[in-house]
């Protein structure tokens, strides 16, 4: 091969001569190198052993390299079969996305593909013939349902029925679910097909759900999942007489364990309850961090006392779990939880979550729970911040400084957002001002993008919510940030909407929102509030073209479907509840929308009052 | 080859974005398209995705999804000249995503059940079969480095299709195999010195068992 040559460096470009040696013996395995450069190259081996070394290696691992030619692997002989019938499935996905209904025209791939198609379910009836009298398992059933799938005519051949083949997937859901005694209950449930599409009302899915021996009473109106499912934390239904409380309920975690009916429950006691820790926390005295974010002299956040929720008498209770060998642990009481974005770190140390107390008295603050620890603590004491996301193990947070424009009588005040990182373990803020004025960031897993409100805050009564701007897609490259003692305003200058490539998602009046990536980075799901009944909104569905890296907001998977607060996404599956009637904000189906290789489906898994674990 | 293939389907193609062709013949065209491409050069991008992969299985996976993603794609290609280079680009990304994937902690939905972490059994019988120090070398160099040089060293891949293979500037991509080739250089050093530690301790045992056997102090 050749390797077209760039502009050539001056000599004196290189760290050293040895380096410039080294680029060249690179280069001259794929080119010959300029008369000078050759002779320089020369020249310096002559005097330099170790070089001579390395020339000789480069050359015997090209050999080495080379000789891997003829060691070319075999791929598997249905590989174009199993391509063919993946494209058949992306052209009848394209054809469903652009509204196409019923079965497209066959004309797409050649005869060969049918032919390759044909094979596949010949192969795999025999596999599964043969599977069945070895007691297999169900692969080469898929394989009949996609080859089957892609090629009706077969239909006939198999006797199956002509209806649209479910996709098959393996997707496990968990749920709260309400009973009519009114106690809730763990339940899981496998899904193993969905039906395809989106835009239909989702098929059933008929597997039982097997329900898991602890139990959560009637107040309970959040629930989030660990990542390692050891543990539940449960947020009280701030409706109820004993709201504000945050409570860490152990689980047991082997499916062993489940069983069809719950054990029964323990109240959550004054006895039984976490005294409340030494050094302040979450719903007793919130320490002052080491470095507790703070803005420049005219951002300065009004100064507020830092909050301190009674500490007088035991906690009251928020939930009843089965005991367990550690109990469940109240990790903050008389607070209210701010906002959707309460996530835990992807390496599941640590959940972080915005509250502020119940009384309404101070605005929000970011928590954190130490996976292990009694209690959660305040990691801002400035009651304008709140929790965006994660990004590896370190919080994105925002805060809020004010902005006078104009002067003297003229002047108005802005509240602008800023954004910065907040590491957990030690307190340390680096401020972010390149990424402008963005509000509560959800960072997708590889730091690329980030969903964000980008625009004005406004006072409410019970903290902040978005004012003027857009909830927008854009860059979030934050580039190399050093460690600071404060937020810092934005850098920004010029427009940021082009600067940040930045693609509106909704504009207009927004009461919250909750947009959250699943662990690849690839499908991006975001949930916006009713402005009139924030407990209930649309929620939708995109996906990242791996090819160019971008989403085409234009094409969602899922489009606004109503969904109640609190959703889960992950790889491969997204969970919502429709609310139980027009204008409730209690979850009344489950809904699962799966995505493979083989398109996107949907099924309805649950009905009743239930609660999706985040 | 895209040209015979053209006239053989009797398509009028016109690349870029701006081709403006009726969906459904679009896709006709596509997938005759594709279908031509994996006939080519399916054997040369499987063979690409298991020397940067190391696992038979997911090749096959991604070598499926990379002539998908052509098939997803074909109005972005150019130059019909430049199919070849412009289906490793895919294979590469497709094969840095799954790398790039693997690597960030995976959120897993809420199962009930505790996740376990041990590899595979098909991972180990495949590290068990690595075929010699220059794979395991291989394998020990930086993902993009490793593109480059089986790239250019085994596939052969000419100096602008290697840079529009990796995505970057033919500069940049020669840059990539000077670093590449020195980090393989070094790494087949230390897997060597390893092999010959390895070599020493198994005659010093084997000295040791011979002496205990034959009642020879030492």
């Amino acid at each position: 091969m050749s390797i077209r040559r760039g502009r050539a460096r001056r000599p004196d470009d290189w760290p050293s001569s040895h380096v410039r040696a080294r680029a060249d013996l690179s280069d001259r395995l794929d080119a010959s190198l300029e008369p000078t450069e050759a002779g320089w190259l020369a020249d310096h081996l002559e005097a330099c052993p170790e070089c001579r070394v390395i020339a000789d290696a480069y050359a015997a691992q090209r050999l080495e390299l080379r000789a891997l030619r003829d060691r070319t692997p075999t791929p598997p002989r249905d590989l174009w079969a199993r391509t063919a019938a993946a494209i058949e499935s992306e052209s009848r996905f394209r054809d469903r996305r652009a509204g196409a209904t019923g079965w497209r025209d066959r004309r797409v791939l050649a005869p060969s593909v049918a032919i390759a198609a044909a094979l596949v379910v010949v192969v795999a009836v025999a596999t599964l013939t043969s599977s069945q009298r070895s007691g297999g398992g169900g692969t080469a059933g898929s394989q009949v349902a996609i080859a089957a799938a892609s090629h009706p005519a077969l239909f006939s051949v198999l006797g199956s029925n002509p209806e649209p083949t479910r996709i098959p997937v393996t997707e496990k859901i968990a749920f709260v679910a309400r009973d009519p005694a009114g106690s809730f209950t763990i339940k899981t449930k496998n899904v193993d097909s969905v039906c395809p599409g989106t835009s239909t009302t989702p098929c059933d899915d008929s597997n039982a759900t097997v329900d898991h021996p602890v139990s959560l009473d009637q107040n309970a109106s959040t629930v989030f999942g660990s990542t390692d499912n050891k543990r539940l934390i449960v947020v009280s239904d701030p409706s109820s007489a004993n709201s504000g409380s945050i409570s860490v309920v152990p689980i047991g975690s082997d499916d062993a364990g489940a069983t069809p009916t719950p054990t029964s429950t323990a109240a959550t006691a004054s006895g039984t309850s976490p005294s409340v820790s030494p050094s302040g926390a979450v719903g007793t005295t919130p320490p002052v961090p080491a470095s507790p974010p703070s803005v420049p002299p005219k951002a300065t956040p009004t100064p507020r006392a830092t909050p301190t929720p009674s500490d007088g008498g035991p906690p009251l209770p928020s939930v009843a779990v089965t005991a367990t060998p550690d109990g469940p642990i109240e990790i903050a009481n008389d607070v209210v939880l701010v906002g959707q974005s309460a996530a835990y770190s992807p390496n599941g140390n640590w959940f972080a979550f915005t509250a502020r107390p119940v009384s309404g008295a101070l605005g929000p603050d970011i928590f954190v729970w130490k996976v292990g620890d009694r209690r959660a603590h305040a990691v801002t004491t400035d009651h304008r911040s709140v929790f965006g996301s994660w990004t590896s193990d370190v919080m994105v947070a925002s805060t809020i400084v004010d902005a006078t424009k104009g002067s003297a009588s003229a002047a108005t005040t802005d509240l602008q957002p800023v954004s910065y990182l907040l590491d957990p373990a030690t307190n340390g803020i680096t401020a972010l001002p390149q990424t402008g004025q963005a509000w509560r960031p959800a960072v997708d897993p590889t730091g690329r993008l980030a969903v964000y409100w980008a625009g004005t805050v406004r006072a409410t009564g019970a903290g902040y919510a978005a004012g003027a701007g857009r909830l927008v897609l854009g860059d979030w490259g934050t580039g190399i940030s050093a460690p600071t003692d404060a937020p810092a305003p934005t850098s920004i200058r010029g427009d940021q909407t082009s600067i940040r490539h930045e693609t509106t998602i909704t504009a207009g009046r927004i009461e919250d929102w909750d947009a959250r990536w699943d662990g690849t980075g690839t499908h991006l799901a975001v949930w916006i509030a009713d402005p009139e009944s924030p407990g209930v909104g649309s929620l939708s569905l995109y996906a990242v073209d791996s090819f160019d890296g971008k989403i085409d907001l234009k094409q969602p998977l899922l489009n606004k479907k109503r969904a109640v607060a609190g959703y889960s996404i992950a790889n491969g599956q997204l969970v919502w509840a429709e609310p139980a009637a027009e204008g409730s904000t209690t979850g009344g189906q489950i809904q699962l929308l799966a995505w493979t290789d083989e398109g996107v489906g949907t099924v309805k898994a649950v009905t009743g009052p239930v609660i999706v674990i985040r | 080859m895209v040209g015979a293939l053209d006239n053989r389907l009797g398509v009028s193609r016109t690349f870029g974005r701006g081709a403006a062709m009726s969906g459904a013949w679009e896709q006709d065209a596509a997938a005759g398209f594709v279908e031509e491409l994996f006939a080519a050069h399916h054997n040369e991008i499987y063979a690409y995705l298991i020397r940067m992969l190391r696992d038979s299985e997911l090749a096959a996976d991604l070598t499926q999804d990379a002539f998908v993603k052509a098939y997803r794609n074909y109005n972005v290609l150019e130059k019909p000249e430049n199919a070849r280079a412009w289906l490793y680009q895919i294979a590469h990304r497709v094969a840095l995503d799954h790398i790039r994937r693997q690597k960030i902690v995976r959120f897993l939905p809420w199962t009930g059940e505790s996740h376990g972490s041990a590899p595979s059994t098909e991972r180990l019988v495949m590290d068990a079969h690595l075929s010699g120090d220059l794979q395991r070398a291989l394998a020990k160099i930086p993902e993009r480095q490793r593109a480059a040089l089986l790239l250019a060293e085994i596939h052969d891949l000419t100096g602008l299709e290697l840079a529009a293979a990796l995505g970057v500037s033919h500069v940049a991509a020669r840059a990539l195999l000077t670093r590449a080739r020195e980090s393989l250089r070094q790494a087949l050093a230390v897997e060597r010195q390893a092999d010959a530690d390895a070599e020493a301790e198994a005659d010093a045992a084997s000295v040791v068992g011979t002496d205990r056997r034959s009642g020879t102090a030492r």
